[in-house]
């Protein structure tokens, strides 16, 4: 048989080789009976390869498939929208503050020393932790999915009422939600740093577990759609 | 709802068959393949805005849907429940002599040896046979470079022509 790999065959049959391999596996088919098997047996499986799954491509769209489509934004299964941003943070230990904004209060320094970026937030005299000016800049201004220092992957309302973001840097995730004119830290979560109040790996790869709790503590009424984010960075977050 | 979101929303409906198609090869099931699917589909929703207009939305998904695989391969044990041993169909295909397999094998049988290819043999032609992708859209979904979507493509048309030809994998396993 003729020194043609498997590999060549493979992209002959695909037409991924050029002219020059395309005459030469051509030349050897005709030379080598054995081969022109070969070559003939994978042709055939590909033959019955892609009529073994075509049921789908004549099935009416299931149901549940619709009924995702057909449901706004604002009505979409969370859990579902959440793990769906697995590609932006990385599993691992995080340390999860969660709802103790006390415990927040005492790390938040710690936490922020190490980001890449120069988000902050500062503790108020009654133990609040709030963003600082820049970074309230930042929060009241940038679009989900824009990438200006921290990244916003979501902007919702919780059951109180206030606009909350979901926001991301290089080191860390949070939640802050706004409220008397501050944006209030509900939770920070960092990646990389050591844990020391509470050890957690994501559960399912999506959003990490300080956040999560934060989001269900708070409840949400409302995930905000485009549209409704751009009016409320347009009218302040009011 | 706005008219891109719509548009949007159309276009991802158009693809479900083709989604639905992938789904099933690469986990070897209908149900676990629609399970992907939903995913996916939730996931480009809520990533919208992250989508390139003019790229190829199916090839997005795929990328999704395979990553979810994997994700979900690696803490759910049904995988295993697809896996399983095929000797007895591989023999009873091969009793006939080698020259006329695909007269005889049945789309079933093909399904189920599709489950004996590694899953990353099993995705890559997936997508080059099945759903017709090049070897670049392959390597951009899969995010392996193309030398390793021919070697993968190559080896796993190999064991399926094999095992149509009845011969054990044993010795083939790479």
């Amino acid at each position: 048989m003729d020194r043609i790999s498997d590999e060549m065959i493979s992209a002959w049959l695909d037409r991924e080789c050029s002219s020059e391999q395309g005459a030469e596996i051509e030349a050897a088919i005709a030379r080598d009976p054995s081969l022109a098997l070969k070559v003939a047996r994978v042709a055939r499986l590909d033959r019955v390869l892609s009529p073994a799954y075509s049921d789908a491509l004549n099935a009416a769209v299931p149901e549940r498939f619709e009924t995702l489509l057909a449901a706004p934004r604002s009505q979409m299964n969370l859990r579902g929208m959440w793990s769906g941003f697995s590609n932006w943070i990385s599993p691992g230990p995080v340390l999860a503050l969660g709802a103790s904004l006390a415990v927040a209060a005492a790390a938040v320094g710690v936490l922020l020393s190490g980001l890449n970026t120069s988000p902050g937030f500062e503790t108020t005299p009654d133990g609040s932790v709030i963003a600082n000016n820049a970074l309230s800049a930042r929060l009241a201004e940038i679009r989900s999915g824009e990438d200006g220092g921290i990244r916003v992957k979501l902007s919702l309302r919780d059951e109180a009422g206030r606009y909350c973001r979901q926001f991301e840097t290089p080191a860390a995730a949070g939640l802050a939600c706004f409220e008397s004119g501050d944006w209030r830290l509900e939770t920070l979560s960092n990646g990389q740093k050591t844990v020391s109040q509470g050890s957690y790996v994501m559960a399912d790869g999506g959003v990490d577990p300080g956040t999560a709790a934060a989001l269900e503590r708070i409840g949400i009424s409302e995930v905000l759609d485009r549209e409704q984010e751009a009016r409320a960075i347009a009218n302040g977050w009011k | 709802m706005s008219h891109g979101q719509n548009r949007f929303r159309q276009d991802l409906r158009a693809v479900i068959p083709r989604l639905r198609r992938f789904g099933h090869a690469l986990t070897g099931s209908p149900d676990d393949g629609d399970d992907l699917v939903q995913e996916a589909l939730e996931k480009a929703l809520a990533r919208e805005d992250q989508f390139q207009p003019g790229t190829r939305l199916d090839s997005w998904l795929y990328k999704i849907m395979q990553n979810a695989w994997i994700d979900r391969k690696r803490t759910d044990s049904r995988r295993r429940k697809v896996m399983q041993p095929m000797e007895e169909e591989v023999h009873s295909i091969s009793e006939d002599g080698r020259t006329s397999f695909d007269a005889r094998i049945t789309l079933r049988q093909v399904r189920e040896m599709m489950t004996r290819l590694h899953d990353d043999e099993r995705a890559v032609l997936s997508l080059v046979s099945i759903e017709g992708l090049t070897y670049r859209q392959a390597s951009d979904v899969l995010e392996i470079p193309i030398g390793t979507v021919m070697s993968r493509l190559a080896r796993a048309r190999g064991k399926l022509v094999a095992l149509l030809d009845g011969n054990d994998l044993a010795g083939q396993e790479g």
